[in-house]
């Protein structure tokens, strides 16, 4: 357990054994996500409510989920980082960050395109849109703290503690902006209330999270590799793999 | 298939436009998401091979980051 | 009372005592956040028009979005003095516990800001047509949540206090986090001014606040061992 921690630790090893597991999951994750966005786009069958619009739910969703999961991994990373003084964690803290904001901004963005043809606007302050707008906020707070910080050691920690101080705040946030929700929904605008969606349509969608889940595990990877690469700047094993490769 | 034709697919009636700019637009993120940084990291490597001199390995990387950083915010 | 809590005690004193007696000396500091308030107060009848019934469907919200601004204003230079005379540096190696100097630090910031806008609010809910019914809720409000929010601007303001232009990102950084206060602190007044009961959102503020209070200061003394180290 302890060696495994310590080779964990070693930039190296990471960066070996990182390039192993891309070699397996980032074709794996291609596949999935070319036969979920088929299934879902050509062969599910259209939700009657919405028309074919609803199929928008196969980008919207699994982006919204892995966002939100994606600023865990952050905090969590960053948590390891500040109390084991883990440097691989605060690697995966900072690669983190660009990931799932850019998630976050798909997840926005194709919600606004999806609100057109069901809500009539692109933009509705709907109460999981704004939720997903204020995560945006708190991924951005985290990066621009980040680069203002010169440095890079306290960098991190500074954003190891701004993202604790936001996991503990995504829930109270989340609940507020439900409640904030329920208390101004205009009468006009009725959230159709997904109901048991049916497993035709479920499936596609449950593998377009999973491939989602893989994407981010990919992305985080890949940054994390050329951040070792730059971190290990001058030191032997990055010299070796110049010279090698 | 669900569409009887592509043209059915594309127009998907009438939501077509919205349904495929989602496609589209994830599509130009998934692939930035996973080319950009295997990009960078390939060329800090080329990089390296070229100034070979330890002094100028520092300027370089510096330089790089900082263009990597701005396109990623 | 045993020797340790007097301690403890005359250290919370002391120290809360140089805030206040610092923030004295500066009472530009002090004014500057309530003349932003009457100002931005100014500015939203301007804005929207001086019908009475308007302005008073919009009050609660504008008083809580300018408390909050205020409040932000005001975090921004908490810890930049101390920060650059070096005293916070003392307060580090000193043997007392940080996590007790940051509340102090947030309570005097509180002191001469939240409590301020918390006396004045009422003055200015009247020139925003906000029901008088609604006032003693407004007050309650405006005591719990600045409160807290003072409480959340402090770690904001530890995290940024070495770097030289913290003043925008302290905005990016902790507006995001102050937004459950404005939901239901704004809430909370709307409910009072249609002549509901507002306790419930009070009760979620002060259930807020002392989740603030409990956990804030750790944050706040990691931010500020952070930023001494960094600086």
């Amino acid at each position: 357990m302890w060696t495994w921690f310590h080779k964990l630790g070693s930039p190296p090893w990471m960066y070996r054994i990182s390039g192993r597991i891309l070699a397996v999951l980032l074709p794996l994750t291609v596949l999935m996500l070319v036969v979920g966005a088929v299934w879902g786009l050509l062969y599910a069958p259209m939700d009657f409510k919405q028309g074919n619009s609803f199929r928008i739910i196969y980008f919207h969703v699994p982006a919204s989920v892995v966002a939100l999961a994606g600023y865990y991994v952050m905090a969590i990373a960053g948590a390891v980082s500040l109390v084991w003084r883990m440097k691989m964690a605060e690697v995966a803290m900072k690669c983190a960050a660009p990931v799932g904001a850019a998630l976050t901004f798909l997840s926005l963005l194709s919600g606004a395109i999806w609100g057109k043809p069901t809500w009539g606007t692109y933009w509705v302050w709907d109460a999981r849109i704004t939720s997903m707008l204020i995560l945006f906020f708190l991924y951005l707070g985290v990066m621009a703290l980040y680069q203002a910080y010169e440095n890079k050691e306290a960098a991190g920690k500074a954003c190891a503690v701004l993202s604790l101080v936001g996991m503990v705040n995504i829930p109270i946030i989340y609940k507020s902006v439900d409640w904030w929700y329920s208390l101004h929904q205009p009468a006009t605008i009725k959230f159709t209330e997904e109901s048991a969606m049916h497993s035709s349509m479920l499936q596609p969608l449950l593998l377009m999270i999973l491939a989602f889940y893989c994407l981010f595990t990919c992305a985080l990877l890949l940054n994390m590799r050329s951040e070792l690469l730059r971190r290990g700047a001058g030191t032997g094993w990055v010299r070796s793999l110049a010279g090698a490769g | 298939m669900y569409f009887d034709s592509l043209q059915a697919a594309l127009a998907m009636e009438g939501h077509g436009i919205y349904v495929w700019t989602v496609v589209a637009v994830s599509a130009v993120i998934c692939v930035g998401l996973l080319v950009l940084p295997a990009r960078s990291a390939r060329r800090f490597i080329a990089e390296l091979r070229v100034d070979d001199v330890p002094e100028a390995r520092a300027a370089p990387g510096v330089r790089i980051e900082e263009v990597n950083n701005a396109s990623g915010s | 009372m045993s020797a340790p809590y007097a301690s403890v005690n005359a250290f919370l004193g002391a120290s809360l005592k140089r805030q206040l007696l610092l923030a004295y000396r500066r009472p530009v500091d002090t004014i500057n956040p309530l003349l932003f308030f009457l100002l931005v107060v100014t500015l939203f009848p301007l804005g929207i028009g001086p019908e009475p019934a308007q302005l008073a469907e919009f009050a609660p919200g504008i008083l809580w979005i300018v408390a909050l601004l205020a409040s932000l204003m005001a975090a921004e230079g908490m810890f930049r003095q101390d920060y650059e005379d070096g005293s916070l540096e003392q307060l580090l190696l000193a043997p007392q516990p940080l996590y007790l100097a940051s509340l102090t630090y947030t309570a005097a910031h509180w002191l001469v800001t939240g409590l301020p806008l918390t006396l004045l609010s009422p003055l200015f809910a009247t020139m925003l047509q906000l029901p008088v019914a609604a006032l003693p809720v407004l007050m309650l409000s405006m005591l719990l949540g600045t409160a807290v929010l003072s409480l959340v601007g402090s770690i904001g303001a530890a995290l940024t206090v070495s770097l030289k232009r913290g003043g925008m990102l302290i905005s990016l950084i902790i507006v995001p986090l102050y937004i459950p206060v404005l939901i239901f602190a704004a809430g909370a007044v709307r409910f009072a001014a249609e002549g509901f009961d507002a306790s419930p959102q009070l009760l979620l503020l002060a259930g807020m606040l002392s989740l603030a209070v409990a956990l804030a200061p750790f944050a706040i003394s990691a931010g500020l061992r952070i930023s001494v180290d960094a600086g």
